[in-house]
């Protein structure tokens, strides 16, 4: 009896195997890369443009962003793609982009909040992303990072505008 | 008396596929462990092992490579030992079919269970084969999540040491986890910049090569895993500090070789002082 539950079980390694390897070359090559590294490493060019707003240049100084020019705004917006595992450096914002010159807007899926409960973000990515690639589901690579804007406080950003860019941004990321 | 058989060439090779039939006719549970982490292997590290994914992010590490190389040393010294209790071929069925699932974290969620499992195991052998699933399943999913949910506190407290440390060389500003100089060039630590991962890797490499060398730990092993992580640590205070004092160093010690010299910190100071000890503790005695 135990000798031949062993053998059982030999043969369902055997067959686990198989079908590991049958599964794996079915469901094709996984993104790895997180979206925001693939922009650290293609980023758009000067002049690209992502919804109503267009690339003016990089700003290499806090964290290194995107300085962008709109329509609605003469000076310029600083844009960041955050990966979602990373907190945003509140501390820093707070300092170098003070309430009182700056609004700092966070948008993720296609929300905007002026504040971002990182823990909680983070944790609903894990359990949600868990429970569809259990049942096989593909993941979108946006919900795996954020986008931060930091708009001059004299400037009138469209909250709908600033969604747009951040999708945008994000699809050009998921391109590159 | 019985007249020997001439001996013939082709009797040993006939008699070790017989030997290796016999394993498989009555699998011990070394076979057993064998067939189940050859498995995981083949599924889960192979292609990392072979580029098939075709990105340096997933590359096999040292420290995995080291690991599975320990499974191989504690599954050899177990021998013909029997320690698989009969539900224990339930849960490596269960782990093996989890592997199934082509998504890379299915294979660590399933080794943290079996390594939590076999790791309040009594026996040694069985022992060593948790610790060892719970170290690759903590380096490949929980280390990178758990600094994600520890990051706001941990990363301001790397980046005040390292403050500290720049102060005695010039004027410089401490801002959470940002660090500034009168130049205005600013650096902002985020998480791969964190020595934390570093701390995990080293740790498991360690408990690796214990594992190679046998199946106890001893209070010399314990003070060369203290040494690394202290000057791991003391290494990272000191690039994060050479990265905020000027934008060449930010350049070379995070895009350039100073960068690549830090990815392989963690192996050449453990591998190094582990190697030293050793010699030195197993060398002749004057």
């Amino acid at each position: 009896m135990i000798v031949t539950s062993r053998i059982l079980f030999l043969a369902l390694i055997a067959l686990t195997t198989v079908a590991g390897l049958m599964t794996r070359s079915a469901a094709g090559r996984d993104q790895h890369i997180p979206i925001t590294l693939s922009l650290e490493q293609r980023p758009p060019a000067t002049g690209a443009t992502f919804g109503r707003f267009r690339l003016e240049g990089f700003e290499t100084s806090v964290g290194g962003s995107m300085r962008l020019s709109s329509p609605a705004c003469e000076k310029m917006v600083l844009v960041r793609l955050l990966p979602i595992g990373m907190s945003p450096p509140e501390a820093v914002y707070a300092s170098v982009y003070p309430r009182d010159k700056w609004n700092t807007s966070f948008i993720y899926m296609q929300s905007i909040s002026g504040s971002f409960s990182h823990g909680r973000r983070y944790a609903e990515y894990l359990i949600y992303g868990f429970w569809s690639r259990l049942f096989g589901a593909a993941r979108d690579a946006a919900d795996g990072a954020y986008v931060v804007f930091h708009a001059p406080s004299e400037c009138e950003l469209s909250p709908s505008d600033m969604v747009d860019a951040a999708d945008a941004l994000i699809a050009f990321a998921k391109r590159s | 008396m019985p007249v020997k058989a001439p001996y013939v060439s082709g009797n040993a090779p006939a008699s070790r596929t017989s030997s290796w039939f016999e394993e498989v006719r009555r699998p011990s549970d070394r076979v057993i462990l064998w067939a189940f982490f050859a498995s995981f292997f083949i599924l889960h590290y192979v292609d990392r092992l072979l580029r098939l994914r075709g990105d340096a992010i997933t590359d096999l590490k040292t420290a995995e490579v080291l690991g599975f190389v320990a499974v191989g040393f504690v599954l050899i010294r177990l021998g013909g030992h029997s320690v698989l209790r009969a539900w224990d071929l339930a849960i490596l069925g269960m782990a093996a079919l989890a592997i199934v699932h082509p998504w890379p974290p299915a294979g660590g969620v399933a080794l943290t269970f079996l390594g939590a499992i076999f790791a309040l195991r009594r026996d040694r052998s069985l022992a060593s084969l948790g610790q060892l699933c719970l170290g690759l399943a903590w380096i490949e999913l929980w280390g990178f999540k758990v600094l994600a949910f520890v990051a706001h506190w941990l990363l301001p407290l790397e980046t005040a040491i390292s403050y500290w440390a720049l102060s005695l060389f010039g004027q410089f500003s401490l801002l959470g986890n940002s660090i500034g100089g009168e130049s205005g060039h600013r650096i902002i630590v985020f998480n791969g910049c964190s020595v934390f991962q570093n701390t995990i890797l080293i740790s498991f490499m360690w408990l690796a090569l214990v594992k190679i060398q046998g199946l106890r730990f001893h209070a010399w092993q314990y003070a060369v895993l203290a040494i690394s992580l202290v000057a791991l640590m003391m290494l990272n205070t000191a690039r994060l500090a050479l990265m905020a004092y000027s934008y060449e160093g930010y350049e070379y010690w995070h895009n350039q070789a100073g960068a690549t010299f830090m990815a392989m910190a963690p192996e050449v100071i453990l591998m190094s002082l582990y190697s030293v000890v050793f010699l030195r503790r197993s060398g002749p005695k004057d």
